[in-house]
């Protein structure tokens, strides 16, 4: 081969390499697109889902509730053969009005639920208010969503859950507590604590004192001044107590009696009295209300003789006295009764009366009531109530140092019991042998409690061996005595009289200084202790047995670090 | 040694030379790269998670992402939601009757990146954040080397660096399309300038396939290829002494430039075969929907509309949006309109400055790209759509040599860059 030829041959190796390289660029390229085009076939739509009515009919509802005025967000699902699930958020602060607007909501909609499975339900959540807002859920048959006798509400209100937990809630460690809003009785999932849903039952009043429906003929003022005036009943005299309003309605056991106030200027507050006797008197009455501006929910009754005697109640982190409506429920079933607080649940209060008449209450205060109703229920469903007699699951101990900021498992007995600053106070200075029990129970067992005085004359100490959990008759106790300069003990008899049986002194209790008293029980006698000496030994017990709790007369008393072991 | 052995080491140090050089310089600009990527990504996230941590979401707030990863979280806002829909459960063309928006509009390379690469994560979230950050990071990279090719290693860094501080950033850190388009626009210039057609038609195709401005990449390569020619748009002397002289002139001007389109036969091809990359999705458009102008007819469902003279409704469609309250300076007004306005009348000096000042192909694209968005009669999104006129940020760059205005750029880009991230990762819609 010659140079020439050589150079000839490179020559064309140089243009079939450049002609090599367009080539090699076209089927890069080409694969390019292709790669693309089948790439994309991932991007193609999801199958078509087969569509309920139920779904769409669910997604319809929602979408046509999305366009009213100030609702933020509504969502739709369909469970076939559960139920249709609802949910909103709206900015609409009035729980009447989220309620009334969910019911219009459904209207142009009835005809199409009535022909779903009678088997349905319709549930439907709301979130409603600024923040933290509260919520609203409804539940009621599917087919009846033109029917508003079958709406079922559970209200909660988020901005309470922060609230002191309820010492009067009779949580034991065999009984968990209820959750703050369960299902309606008539549905298989409430399995726990009927009476924390709405039950059923039959309208017998719901009045918005509107024209058509606030006649003042339904009611019986007793006392105050009581006026139907733009649609709210008020009580407008702020200046006596006892101002009650009676619903000219017959005699309930079972029944549910709820309202919406807001409470206007005065000291007090306002509320229900519910099992009246008479509907011309007061006397043997119970009564739900609110005291100290809306920021105590107490109750009571009232006696023989028309007095009022104080039972119980508890603090409201965020008082009632707002300037905002407010929504009371009282459920009660013949020996008990439950309180509904925007939602958040209080009781069971055991009941003086079996059944009775209903009415409004203001206490020194001017209240406006609306949305008043009444509603008889079955008597299925009933009020859980503590069993005193009942044997609690044996526990080998207790143990609370209010850390948690709740006092779950204890039972008031009387007076007023709250965690503050990570201690149990009771805060009452009236009354003798106020009590708080523990679900602890035996015959063989130590305890120790811390205590100081806050005010008041040092009247603090223990109940034990206590016979049942809500009466202090037929029980032990131990406490501070003489302004804190001696310990006695004793026992209340069948009667809840007590009962002397023995003392020592001890050195200044009432100094504001936390002390410790022991107690250790066996075979029916006790040793005591003081902040660490024994103060009495072999003290034979008029009862061997029983439940533990604490005690505070005349006093308002700090109790930390309670810790009862069973030996 | 003998002298042989001498001159064999001597002879072979200048062919190694000029490769280590390379090395090391290649080496600097990738460092540089890295350098500017991840401070401003730091300085992002940052910003996104501490404002996450301390100022509390707004009531109505549309989702979550990854509630116990405010990083994650943070970066999945707004549109972000919809290429999660997309990639999770392919696209949708809409129905007005229903109110339903169809997804068509989003072009297809980025969810389907997403969902390639969700398929090896596991989470369409991170993956589409890894998709977005990478794509950037590659952006910076392209754009470093050809501001470097027809500048210098400083001022390619500035281009980098004004990209990545860019007010509007946080949408190349976040799961938007914009990271992937703009590396994409980068490399496609790139490619173009080192003549590597069938590369740079390759990156156009992308990019057409990635957002529906990305067609224009075709003027782009068919431009720079001829310009690469010597194409001049008008022969040197504009007139003759006599009418047939005039005509003579245009007449092998005219022929001139034929040939020279005639020579760049290379790059016109490879500019057609950009197109392939809307072509592919309106195919698939007419398999999946019968319409292979989805794309646009859905524009409809999102209430928008593009006309030749929605550009001069843009004035009174300011002044409407900025809703405007008796007293502004209490915050009566739109603030939203306001920062698109200020991104609007910022960049046009730039972009008229581009015209004159860099080559054909840049100015044609930025003009293109700065125009077609208004011509809808808003400046809605503007704060996002000037993220991708990437010349502006070359122009700057070289303005930049001038200490002050380096400062200036960077004073003005840094403060709004956190404003932006802040906002962004807070449900504010920001572009």
């Amino acid at each position: 081969m010659t140079a020439q030829s050589m150079l000839t041959w490179l020559g064309g190796l140089r243009h079939r390499l450049r002609l090599l390289r367009v080539v090699i660029s076209v089927i890069l390229l080409a694969a390019l697109a292709a790669g693309g085009a089948l790439a994309l076939r991932v991007l193609r739509p999801a199958a078509p889902i087969q569509i309920l009515p139920g779904q769409s009919l669910a997604w319809e509802i929602a979408r046509a509730a999305g366009r009213s005025e100030g609702v933020q967000f509504v969502s739709g699902a369909y469970l076939p053969g559960d139920r249709m699930l609802l949910y909103a958020r709206t900015a609409e602060a009035d729980r009447a009005r989220v309620r009334n607007w969910a019911a219009l909501q459904l209207e142009p909609f009835a005809e199409r639920l009535a022909a779903m499975s009678a088997s349905e339900q319709l549930t439907w959540v709301i979130d409603f208010g600024p923040p933290p807002g509260e919520q609203e859920a409804i539940t009621l048959p599917l087919r009846r969503a033109a029917d508003l006798a079958y709406y079922r509400y559970v209200s909660s209100a988020p901005g309470l859950l922060g609230a002191a937990a309820a010492p009067d809630q009779p949580q034991t460690s065999a009984a968990p507590p209820a959750p703050q809003a369960t299902a309606a009785p008539d549905q298989p999932q409430a399995t726990a604590a009927p009476a924390v849903g709405t039950p059923s039952g039959t309208p017998l009043l719901n009045t918005a004192f509107d024209e058509a429906s606030g006649a003042p003929s339904a009611w019986l003022p007793l006392s105050g001044v009581w006026a139907v005036k733009g649609g709210i009943y008020n009580q407008g005299d702020n200046t006596g107590y006892d101002f009650i309003s009676m619903l000219n309605v017959a005699p309930q056991t079972h029944y549910m009696f709820e309202a919406k106030l807001r409470l206007g200027e005065g000291e007090m507050g306002g509320g229900f009295v519910y099992n009246v006797p008479d509907t011309k008197a007061r006397t043997g009455a119970q009564i739900v209300d609110f005291d100290l501006k809306g920021s105590f929910l107490r109750w009571g009754r009232y006696d023989d003789k028309g007095a009022y005697v104080y039972e119980g109640g508890v603090k409201l982190d965020a008082p009632i006295s707002d300037g905002g409506w407010h929504n009371l429920r009282l459920v009660t079933h013949g020996a008990a009764s439950m309180i509904t607080l925007d939602g958040r649940q209080f009781g069971p209060i055991k009941n003086t009366s079996a059944s009775g008449h209903v009415g409004l209450i203001a206490s020194k205060t001017k209240v406006d009531f609306d949305n008043v109703a009444l509603t008889a229920l079955p008597e299925t469903g009933g009020v859980p109530l503590p069993q005193p007699t009942a044997a609690p699951a044996p526990a080998t101990s207790f143990r609370d140092d209010f850390a948690d900021g709740n006092a779950q498992g204890w039972q008031v007995l009387s007076g007023t019991w709250q965690i503050v600053e990570g201690a149990y106070q009771q805060t009452d200075l009236n009354g003798s042998d106020l009590g708080s029990v523990t679900p602890f129970t035996s015959d063989s067992f130590t305890m120790t409690v811390r205590l100081k005085r806050i005010a008041g004359d040092i009247g603090a100490g223990l109940y034990f061996n206590m016979d049942k959990r809500d009466s202090k008759a037929r029980s032990q106790m131990i406490n501070y005595t003489q302004v804190g300069k001696a310990i006695q003990w004793g026992h209340f008899d069948d009667g809840g009289n007590f009962v002397f049986e023995g003392s020592a002194p001890v050195p200044d209790g009432n100094d504001g200084a936390w002390h410790t008293i022991g107690v250790r029980v066996k075979a029916g006698a006790a040793a005591f202790s003081l902040d660490g000496k024994e103060i009495a030994t072999a003290v034979k017990l008029a009862y061997a047995g029983g439940y533990v709790g604490l005690l505070s007369s005349h006093s308002r008393v700090a109790f930390d670090d309670v810790t009862i072991s069973a030996q | 040694m003998g002298r042989s052995d001498m001159a064999t080491v001597t002879d072979s140090s200048p062919r190694v030379r000029p490769r280590l050089a390379w090395l090391r310089l290649n080496a600097r600009a990738a460092l540089v790269v890295l350098a500017v990527f991840l401070s401003t990504r730091i300085m992002l996230l940052l910003a996104v998670f501490l404002s996450s941590a301390a100022i509390p979401m707004p009531s109505s707030t549309n989702g979550y992402a990854s509630p116990d990863n405010l990083l994650l979280d943070g970066l999945i806002r707004h549109d972000s939601w919809w290429y999660v829909n997309i990639a999770e459960h392919g696209y949708t063309m809409g129905d007005l009757a229903t109110g339903q928006q169809g997804t068509v509009t989003f072009f297809p390379l980025y969810p389907l990146l997403v969902k390639l690469v969700a398929g090896l994560t596991g989470d369409v979230f991170v993956a589409g954040v890894l998709v977005s950050n990478l794509a950037f990071l590659a952006a910076l990279g392209f754009l470093y080397g050809l501001v470097r090719r027809e500048y210098d290693d400083e001022t390619a860094a500035r281009a980098a660096l004004y990209l990545a501080a860019a007010p509007s950033t946080i949408f190349c850190a976040a799961m938007y399309t914009e990271s992937l388009f703009i590396a994409l626009v980068c490399a496609t210039f790139y490619f173009a300038h080192r003549r590597m057609w069938e590369l740079a038609a390759a990156a156009g195709a992308l990019a057409a396939a990635t957002r529906n401005t990305g067609v224009l990449m075709a003027v782009v390569i068919a431009l720079e290829g001829m310009s690469q020619q010597g194409m001049r748009l008008r022969p040197e002397r504009l007139l003759g002494p006599t009418p047939a002289a005039t005509a003579r002139i245009w007449a092998d001007h005219l022929r001139r430039q034929f040939g020279i389109a005639l020579a760049s036969w290379r790059s016109l091809l490879a500019a057609a075969y950009v197109a392939i990359g809307l072509l592919l999705y309106m195919a698939f458009l007419q398999l999946t929907f019968g319409d292979p102008l989805g794309f646009i007819h859905a524009q409809a469902t999102w209430g928008r509309s593009t006309s030749a003279t929605g550009i001069t409704k843009i004035f009174s469609n300011v002044v409407t949006n900025l809703n405007l309250g008796p007293n502004p300076w209490a915050g009566q007004l739109n603030t939203l309109t306001v920062l698109n306005v200020l991104s609007t009348v910022g960049f046009l000096p730039l972009v008229v400055m581009c015209a004159f000042k860099l080559r054909p192909a840049y100015a044609v694209y930025t003009a293109l790209t700065f125009f077609v968005p208004l011509s809808t009669g808003t400046v809605g999104s503007m704060t996002r759509y000037v993220l991708m006129l990437v010349p502006c940020f070359v122009l700057l760059a070289v303005w930049g040599r001038r200490s002050w205005v380096d400062r200036l750029v960077v004073a003005i880009f840094l403060p709004l860059t956190t404003y932006f991230a802040i906002l962004f990762s807070h449900w504010y819609f920001m572009g």
